[in-house]
């Protein structure tokens, strides 16, 4: 055995030390941290149509307007959105 | 309804030549409405300007004797071709033709086969379209169809039956962001959703021979930007005050067979072309 060879022993010793005393803090995943998952898009369809702040605004020369209701329901309260 | 009535307000004051129409499932489903036996509701149409709504599965879960009182006190057209009583007579019109800027509109209402009512039946609405769009077509300058037949028979009314400029469709918790052109007629297809969380505005530009040359479609989602209109708030109190405070949510009478929450994509109207 070399001269050095002692002092590798110490430096091995060391940093199994410091290797273990991560484990006991912080478990497994402070030396081999599993990925965060990338957030996966809600598979919930959300029916909420873009907003229009203004319905003309892109206005069309138009000599007819419909505005139209569906499915109401008998909703009469100030609106529920 | 007092944001609703606020847009509509708005709306009116930017284009006189405007129709306000129903594609129906309107009177009944909250408590209010159906305390009022659809009574509200039709106040409420009259008060903002309605000027047609189709019946719906939400009108015919009223019994027969509150759906007449409730169409007799409408200011507006009720429409249907395809319901009838026992004895095989329309319930009511099955179109209407109203005069708006020198033109004349047609607006034939449809009814989905969901829609019950022990006094009443209710016809396949594809039959009823193919039967009556080209008598009405006849009488008029353009053709709106209101129905409530859900989108997927709405959309084969629509492919089937030509002569159809607009359908204003309805039936279930579906909406179109924005118009959808129905090929190979061209009808141009709109739907705004559901219980009134959206006023669909679809502008139309149609040259001299009533040919629609350009359009375009928005659902306005009335939200709290929107301000409440002290008109309709004060029509919604009085009903409060005069049948009470509505205690819980009741279930609508639509039938949970419809289909799921769908958009499609903005298509293109094409040019048209000579002769239609």
């Amino acid at each position: 055995m070399s001269s050095k060879t002692p002092q590798l022993f110490t430096v091995a010793g060391v940093i199994v030390v410091i290797l273990i005393a991560l484990l006991l803090a912080g478990g497994a995943d402070v030396l081999f941290p599993v990925p965060t998952p990338t957030p996966r898009a809600s598979a919930t369809f959300t029916p909420i149509p873009t907003r229009t702040a203004t319905p003309t605004a892109r206005p069309i020369a138009a000599n007819l307007v419909l505005l139209h209701t569906n499915d109401t329901l008998g909703y009469l309260d100030p609106c529920n959105v | 309804m007092a944001r609703r009535a606020t847009g509509i307000k708005q709306l009116r004051s930017q284009n006189p030549n405007l129709l306000l129409l129903d594609a129906g499932n309107a009177l009944t489903g909250q408590d209010l409405a159906n305390q009022s036996h659809g009574l509200a509701i039709v106040e409420a149409m009259n008060l903002m300007g309605y000027d047609a709504l189709a019946l719906g599965a939400a009108e015919l879960h009223l019994p027969l004797s509150e759906l007449r009182a409730a169409i007799a006190q409408a200011r507006f057209k009720v429409l249907s071709a395809n319901v009838a009583t026992v004895d095989g007579k329309l319930l009511v019109s099955p179109y209407a033709v109203l005069e708006v800027g020198g033109r004349r509109v047609g607006l034939l209402g449809l009814t989905g086969t969901d829609a019950r009512n022990p006094d009443l039946t209710v016809r396949d609405p594809l039959a009823a379209a193919q039967e009556y769009v080209p008598r009405l077509a006849q009488e008029v300058d353009l053709v709106v169809v209101l129905s409530n037949a859900g989108l997927t028979i709405n959309q084969q009314i629509a492919a089937q039956v030509p002569g159809i400029a607009v359908l204003v469709g309805g039936g279930g918790r579906t909406y179109l962001q924005q118009p959808q052109v129905i090929n190979p007629t061209r009808t141009l297809m709109v739907q705004a959703g559901y219980e009134g969380r959206w006023l669909g505005v679809l502008q139309l530009r149609l040259d001299n021979r009533h040919v629609i040359t350009e359009q375009q479609g928005q659902l306005w989602l009335l939200d709290r930007t929107v301000a409440d209109d002290p008109d309709m708030v004060a029509l919604v109190n009085r009903y409060k005050d005069r049948v009470g405070r509505p205690t819980a949510t009741t279930v609508p009478p639509t039938p949970t067979s419809l289909p799921v929450p769908t958009t499609t994509k903005p298509q293109p109207y094409p040019s048209p072309s000579p002769g239609t």
